[in-house]
């Protein structure tokens, strides 16, 4: 039952003690209850039922006590005996009278309080008789008081009596009614308390039941759970869903379960990692070793190479020797050089003249013949005059041919003219033709000697041209020349700087020497930390190995 | 000159484009070479024009527009061939002339309905002479057409 799974058990366990303690209380409380009921009973039985039975004995007694001593005094007496004997009814008067006071305090009932002033009417109905007895007793006048006592006291008394024993039976009947009652009770008391101890019992049971068992059920696999987990069995699953402390125990059970599981699987994983990092590491140190026995070999070579550098340095110095030498020679040349550009320069000179007269004289043909080309210009104009005048006339035998036809046979005539007409028509065309024709083949003429006299000049002018590049040309070489012998100033120079540079590089390759040393010596340290490196990355191997071993006890 | 009898006609040949034409030399007054033309507004499309011919107002017709032939620009050749034509004078605007050749009427052959997209209407008959092929106008159909 939920109710009993998600309450914490010490409440829980309280809550049951709690059901059974109330229980108890209630029982007892119960039965008390009826007990102090059957008690009160008992104690109404004796203080009162008992005490009433007492007292109106004694009343009874009391009156029964003073016609007795009525009687004695009566009888019997003298004086004296008979003053002790008043006192002595006086006595049991105060005696009867304080006894019926207690009877009438303590009865309730309107039947017993009747009977109680029934006798108290009878006691004071006698009192009058009795005390008038008494006193004539006592006066001495026994016979007179005599008869009143017989007929008056002793009825009386006979029939307070009679009350009295009314009374008397009457307590004892209520003294029955009390103990019936009081059994009554009794039984009723047990039965109550047998419902109420059958009731609590099963309570009970079912509660320390059901609570015991909401305790160990989920304790008992709690318990199973670890014992699992002891034996390294880590994939086991705790299904109790409890709200109380056992709840609570069985999640904190399941959550390290499961951070164990985890943690275990990112163990393996670590291991893993390391194992293969470790092997890594070995691979690495063992490249390094290789390549420390580069470094090695490289140092040798370069160590054989600066011996080389060495000996090339010597060797440029005795080119430098050799490119002095040569300087010299250069320079010698380019004098001899110079001297033949100066000659060079004045020919030019005057090859430019000679071509400069000769376009002038070009020009002038040039010209001349343009004059020709005019010339020839001029002529072709008349000759067009000609042309029209030859369309005019050809225009003219038309016509006059029309007329001639349309004259008809007067035009006969006329026709001879307009033929003679066309005829000179005919040779004026052919005349034109004939000049035009000359006319064209000495302008075609003229044109080609224009043209070969413009290639002429054109090939001149080319010439001076050339003639102006060569000259310009001899200036760079001059130029040139004066460039060269700086040049070979620098050179001188440039040479001695190398001598200087060759000097220095010896400084270097010893230098470089040392370097060479060295790193020798640092890759000889970086190999011994290499085996290092080797021997924890075996270690660390080893410990991957043993941790492995480790995890794998337990079952993820 | 050959000799003229009544079966000889004399016609004036002249070129427009490449073709030679002829009309009838009784029928032209005269050849001029081409002078000013004036404009005359709202005139037809062949006509661009007249002239003053010694006084004479002479209506300008571009015989080859006339003719629906192409037309070539006035030239130094181009020439007017004035006729007279229901008493006002008519000047053809050709691209040269030629001779004027005599044509024996019986060797003129019938025209063919259609020369080069011209109407066959136009064309009194055409000739083979040494020039080439001669067709004769039919002057009549040329201006009332």
């Amino acid at each position: 039952m939920k109710l009993f799974t998600d309450v914490a058990i010490g409440k829980r366990l309280g809550a049951g003690y709690a059901v059974i303690l109330f229980l108890m209380l209630f029982v007892i409380a119960v039965g008390l209850m009826l007990l102090s009921s059957i008690n009160d009973k008992l104690e109404h039985i004796v203080k009162v039922n008992g005490v009433k039975q007492q007292l109106s004995n004694d009343g009874r007694d009391a009156v029964n006590n003073i016609m007795l001593t009525m009687a004695k005094m009566l009888l019997v007496g003298n004086a004296s005996s008979r003053i002790e004997e008043k006192k002595f009814i006086d006595e049991q008067r105060t005696r009867y009278k304080r006894t019926f006071e207690e009877l009438e305090k303590l009865e309730v009932n309107d039947e017993g309080k009747k009977l109680i002033s029934k006798v108290k009417d009878a006691v004071s109905s006698t009192r009058e008789a009795n005390n008038r007895v008494i006193e004539l007793t006592m006066a001495g006048r026994t016979t007179e008081a005599a008869p009143i006592f017989v007929k008056e006291s002793l009825s009386n008394s006979k029939a307070m009596d009679t009350a009295v024993g009314e009374i008397v039976s009457y307590n004892e009947n209520r003294t029955n009614f009390r103990y019936e009652e009081a059994k009554q009770k009794y039984r009723i008391t047990v039965a109550v308390f047998v419902v109420i101890a059958v009731l609590s019992i099963l309570l009970v049971v079912y509660l320390g039941y059901a609570i015991t068992r909401s305790i160990t059920k989920p304790v008992a696999s709690g318990v199973r759970f670890a014992t699992e987990m002891s034996k390294g069995d880590l994939t086991q699953t705790l299904e109790i869903k409890q709200k109380d402390e056992v709840g609570v125990l069985a999640g904190s059970l399941q959550t390290m379960s499961g951070n164990l599981r985890s943690m275990f699987k990112d163990v393996t994983t670590g291991v893993q990692t390391l194992s293969s990092s470790s092997t890594e590491l070995s691979a690495i140190s063992q490249q390094m070793s290789a390549g420390t026995e580069q470094t090695s070999q490289k140092t040798k070579t370069v160590a054989a190479a600066s011996e080389e550098m060495s000996t090339s340095m010597m060797t440029v110095a005795s080119a430098m020797e050799q490119a002095t030498t040569n300087l010299s020679s250069v320079a010698t040349a380019t004098e001899q050089m110079t001297s033949t550009v100066r000659e060079i320069a004045g020919n030019a000179e005057k090859a430019r003249n000679v071509t400069n007269s000769a376009v002038g004289k070009a020009a002038s043909i040039s010209d001349k013949v343009n004059d020709l080309g005019t010339a020839a210009n001029a002529i072709g104009k008349i000759t067009e005059s000609i042309s029209a005048i030859s369309a005019q006339t050809n225009l003219l035998a038309l016509n006059a041919t029309i007329e001639a036809a349309r004259a008809g046979a007067a035009g006969k005539g006329f026709a001879v003219v307009a033929n003679e007409i066309k005829e000179l028509a005919k040779q004026t065309a052919t005349a034109t033709e004939d000049i035009k024709t000359k006319i064209e083949a000495i302008q075609s003429s003229t044109q080609s000697n224009i043209a070969e006299v413009g290639e002429i000049s054109g090939i001149i002018k080319e010439v001076n041209e050339i003639v102006t590049t060569i000259a310009a040309a001899i200036e760079e070489q001059s130029v040139a020349t004066k460039d060269i012998a700086r040049n070979i100033a620098q050179a001188s120079q440039g040479i001695q700087e190398v001598n200087q540079n060759v000097a220095q590089s010896s400084v270097v390759s010893k230098q470089i020497a040392s370097s060479i040393a060295e790193v020798n010596q640092a890759s000889g340290e970086i190999a011994s930390s290499g085996s290092q490196v080797q021997s924890s990355a075996e270690a660390l191997s080893k410990l991957a190995e043993g941790l492995k071993a480790q995890v794998d006890r337990f079952k993820v | 000159m050959e000799a003229v009898d009544s079966q000889t006609t004399l016609v004036a040949s002249f070129h427009i484009g490449d073709m030679l034409f002829g009309i009838d030399a009784l029928r032209v007054e005269e050849a001029i070479k081409v002078v000013d033309i004036t404009a005359v507004p709202h005139a037809p499309e062949h006509i661009p024009g007249v002239i003053n011919l010694r006084g004479r107002i002479v209506t300008v017709v571009n015989l080859a527009k006339k003719l629906g032939m192409p037309e070539s620009p006035i030239s130094e050749s181009s020439r007017f061939i004035i006729i007279s034509w229901h008493d006002e004078y008519i000047g053809f605007l050709v691209d040269s002339v030629s001779d004027v050749v005599a044509v024996d009427a019986l060797s003129v052959q019938p025209p063919p309905s259609n020369v080069r997209g011209m109407q066959g209407a136009n064309f009194e008959g055409v000739q083979q002479i040494d020039a080439g092929l001669l067709i004769i106008l039919k002057v009549s159909a040329v201006l009332d057409g």
